[in-house]
């Protein structure tokens, strides 16, 4: 399998992880905090959030475990941390969110760092 | 939910999530994707050592959706903002279990090291605004 592969694979997983964390923040939105554990699970399972965001995070589990097989974890694993730069950038268009200048600097650090764990990663 | 109740579960979220990540690395380091052909991939997926590598792999899934299941749970009462440093953790405890632990035996270089320190002050900034600013607490 070409090189590219392997990187197409963990860029799949951070996107897909992005997408998960966004409907997963629409699932947790409409629990009430009030609630039991057993109407807060049952509350869950009516919620059609929750199953989006469950295949989302299901789908990024198995390309994650295939990124896996060619990075090792303790390189792989805090580039996971991309994906929220991008659920950043998502939460500002979809939920509209703010990105302060610190936020930005958290992003411009975690994308310094990424491309850090890239270099020892490949 | 208590504060507490909500530490419980951010906690055992962060742990079952580092878990996940050693077990599925022991998982699927010896795992080849060097076919071309996605079906070898699956036959090679299938045909690997039961005891060594697909009980890692299903004890690693359940670790995985329990400590998602935590982290919606703690999500009711924490902010996102105030959750996600947490998770910053587990990058720090999977890399020192890779590099300690003999069967996964992972490299420590000083390039990686200063990528981990970018990479959890970075999710801590990226935290830290929204803190302030947010007033939409979802608790």
């Amino acid at each position: 399998m070409p090189n590219d592969v392997q990187y197409l694979l963990l860029v799949v997983s951070i996107v897909l992880l992005s997408a998960g964390q966004i409907t997963q923040k629409l699932a947790a939105r409409k629990l009430r905090s009030s609630e039991g554990a057993i109407a807060a699970v049952t509350s869950l399972l009516r919620n059609a959030w929750f199953w989006v965001s469950g295949s989302l995070l299901a789908l990024a589990m198995v390309t994650w475990l295939l990124t896996l097989s060619q990075f090792e974890v303790s390189k792989a694993y805090p580039m996971l941390a991309a994906s929220f730069v991008l659920t950043a950038i998502a939460s500002r268009i979809l939920l509209q969110e703010q990105i302060g200048r610190t936020q930005w600097a958290g992003i411009a650090l975690i994308t310094t760092g990424v491309a850090l764990m890239l270099q020892t990663a490949g | 939910m208590s504060a507490r109740a909500a530490g419980t579960f951010l906690t055992l979220s962060i742990l079952l999530s580092s878990v996940a990540q050693i077990l599925f690395r022991l998982a699927m380091q010896h795992l080849s994707l060097t076919g071309d052909d996605p079906v070898s991939v699956v036959a090679g997926l299938v045909s690997n050592d039961a005891v060594t590598e697909l009980a890692p792999l299903a004890i690693g899934v359940v670790c995985y959706v329990v400590s998602m299941l935590c982290w919606i749970f703690a999500l009711v009462r924490f902010k996102v903002s105030v959750a996600y440093p947490f998770i910053s953790i587990s990058y720090v405890i999977v890399y020192a279990a890779a590099v300690l632990l003999p069967v996964l035996n992972e490299s420590i270089t000083w390039r990686s090291l200063l990528g981990i320190g970018f990479i959890v002050a970075g999710v801590c900034l990226l935290a830290r605004q929204g803190r302030q600013n947010s007033g939409k607490a979802i608790s």
